[in-house]
């Protein structure tokens, strides 16, 4: 045995270092385990150059790193059962919540939705990262880790969607739409041409791909469902019904106007409160219908005179509620803020005045953007000016024949 | 000398039983003892022999004591506590599969 020089073994460390090991404490052990060696089977130090090099060898298959990459997988992964354990159980605990809570939702029970919340957000955020990262150590193609992360992503993304949907909070659509995009335009292609290429592969990656295309075309149509058609009859049935009493009510202030000008000729003046009050709130009146008129020409593209005259249930059912809601935020005066200012100073007008009530209108009447829901808005705005129209001419009416 | 992936699933508790009969041993002499003990025909590679004891360190089932030796550094591993319970469990495992081996490698002829 002989005795090793610091110049010898400061060369071995800083070879180990060189050929990819990083981990000083593995430096040390190989370091020593390789001095050893020296140390038995040198019988000169000038063999050093010349065995080095085999003995370094008996220490890997391909390349030295191996030893610290196999130490590094083996440190990360003590937990490799745990881990596994838990993504089991937390997959049996997701299953259960989302048979419970989708049995409450369709009996319209209480209590689905916390089911439903825990078990998505367990399974985009416990279940699929756990499943993903322990199959990444199984597969050691980079290709197939992309394909892995890929579908995680989209997993995420779609059951997020869903989620959003389900709890009718914003952005639903953005992020369904987005998982849609990313299914389609990125997992499906990737996922498609790494398997196809693999001949064992193939027909799995063929079949797959097609459920995955129909799975997802089936939920994607879902999205944008719109009300059934018995919901819309519905719908249509309280605007026809809020209309016709609309005109008729207008029908009849006309009349009363008519006759109230006539007997009134000749006979004291009435009360100029009054006056004024039927004055400001025929002004309301003539605002709401200026600004429904307005509102419809715009969004419907139409001239002014046909959008003064269409009736409600003759607008086209169409997805205009951005336009709508862009234009109702603008500074145009068709912009609820002008609105809800002329209701509110209105209000103020005839607040002493006992036969007429406040006109209720607030920022949230404007929740559904859509040119039905405003419309229809707007059309019960009109009805309760009439109505308080009526109320002061019928007032006016029987002072006058006193 | 046996095939490496029989020596792998059975090199922790090579290991194990090794330090639970010496107090304390750094890893060439593990390699070395074990070579003795077999007559060659179990060699440890060190490409597997070092991530498992950093493994194992890691788990906690071993703990390590260093020296230095001139200029480089000796690293001295021994059981923990619950490194000898562990030892134990893997032994009578190990066996138990040997076992278990025997019985299922001899049947087949017979049943032929």
């Amino acid at each position: 045995m002989i005795a090793l020089s610091e110049e010898i073994i400061e060369k071995v460390a800083e070879d180990l270092r060189k050929n990819g090991i990083e981990t000083e404490d593995l430096i040390n052990n190989l370091l020593d385990h390789i001095c050893c060696i020296l140390e038995e089977e040198l019988h000169d130090l000038s063999e050093f150059e010349h065995k080095y090099p085999s003995i370094l060898s008996r220490f890997y298959k391909q390349k030295l790193s191996e030893l610290e990459e196999e130490t590094q997988q083996l440190l990360t992964f003590k937990n490799y059962y745990a881990m596994k354990k838990t993504m089991l159980s937390c997959g049996a605990l997701v299953s259960f919540s989302f048979i419970v809570g989708a049995f409450l939702k369709y009996m319209h029970w209480p209590g689905a939705a916390p089911f439903l919340l825990s078990a998505i957000v367990l399974f985009s955020f416990v279940f699929l990262p756990l499943m993903i990262i322990l199959k990444m150590r199984e597969s050691s193609a980079k290709r197939s880790k992309l394909v892995l992360i890929l579908g995680m992503i989209t997993g995420i993304l779609a059951s997020i969607g869903v989620l959003f949907k389900l709890m009718w909070w914003p952005g639903a659509n953005i992020l369904s739409v987005l998982s849609l995009l990313m299914l389609m335009l990125i997992f499906l292609p990737v996922y498609f041409f790494t398997g196809f290429r693999n001949p064992e592969l193939k027909l799995n990656t063929i079949v797959t791909s097609i459920l995955l295309l129909a799975g997802g075309g089936m939920i994607f149509s879902l999205i944008s469902l719109t009300n059934s058609n018995s919901t819309r009859l519905a719908i249509d049935a309280i605007e026809s019904s809020l209309s016709l009493s609309l005109d008729r009510l207008h029908e009849q202030n006309n009349q009363l106007e008519k006759s109230m000008t006539m007997e009134s000729s000749g006979k004291t003046k009435s009360d100029p409160g009054m006056s004024k009050a039927i004055e400001s709130t025929n002004a309301l009146i003539e605002d709401v219908q200026q600004f429904r008129t307005q509102l419809i020409a715009t969004v419907e593209e139409i001239p002014a005179e046909k959008a003064k005259h269409i009736a409600i249930t003759d607008l086209p059912d169409q997805n205009n509620y951005r336009q709508v809601k862009e234009l109702l935020n603008s500074d145009s005066p068709a912009s609820k803020k002008m609105l809800i200012e002329k209701v509110n100073a209105y209000n103020q007008s005839v607040q002493n005045i006992k036969t007429v009530s406040p006109i209720v209108l607030q920022d949230s009447s404007f929740i559904n953007t859509q040119l039905h829901f405003v419309v229809h808005v707007l059309n019960q705005l009109a009805f309760q000016a009439e109505a308080n129209k009526q109320a002061l001419l019928n007032y006016e009416f029987a002072k006058a024949d006193l | 000398m046996y095939s490496s992936e029989l020596i792998k699933g059975t090199l922790k508790t090579i290991v194990l039983k090794l330090l639970s009969e010496n107090q304390e041993m750094y890893g060439y002499e593990i390699t070395q003892k074990v070579k003795d003990l077999t007559a060659g025909k179990i060699q440890i590679t060190e490409g597997a022999l070092y991530p498992s004891l950093h493994a194992l360190e890691n788990e906690g089932l071993l703990s390590t004591q260093t020296m230095n030796i001139g200029k480089r550094v000796r690293k001295y591993y021994s059981l923990t506590k619950k490194g000898k319970s562990v030892a134990q469990e893997k032994i009578s495992e190990l066996t138990d599969f040997m076992n278990t081996m025997r019985f299922l490698l001899d049947l087949k002829p017979s049943a032929q």
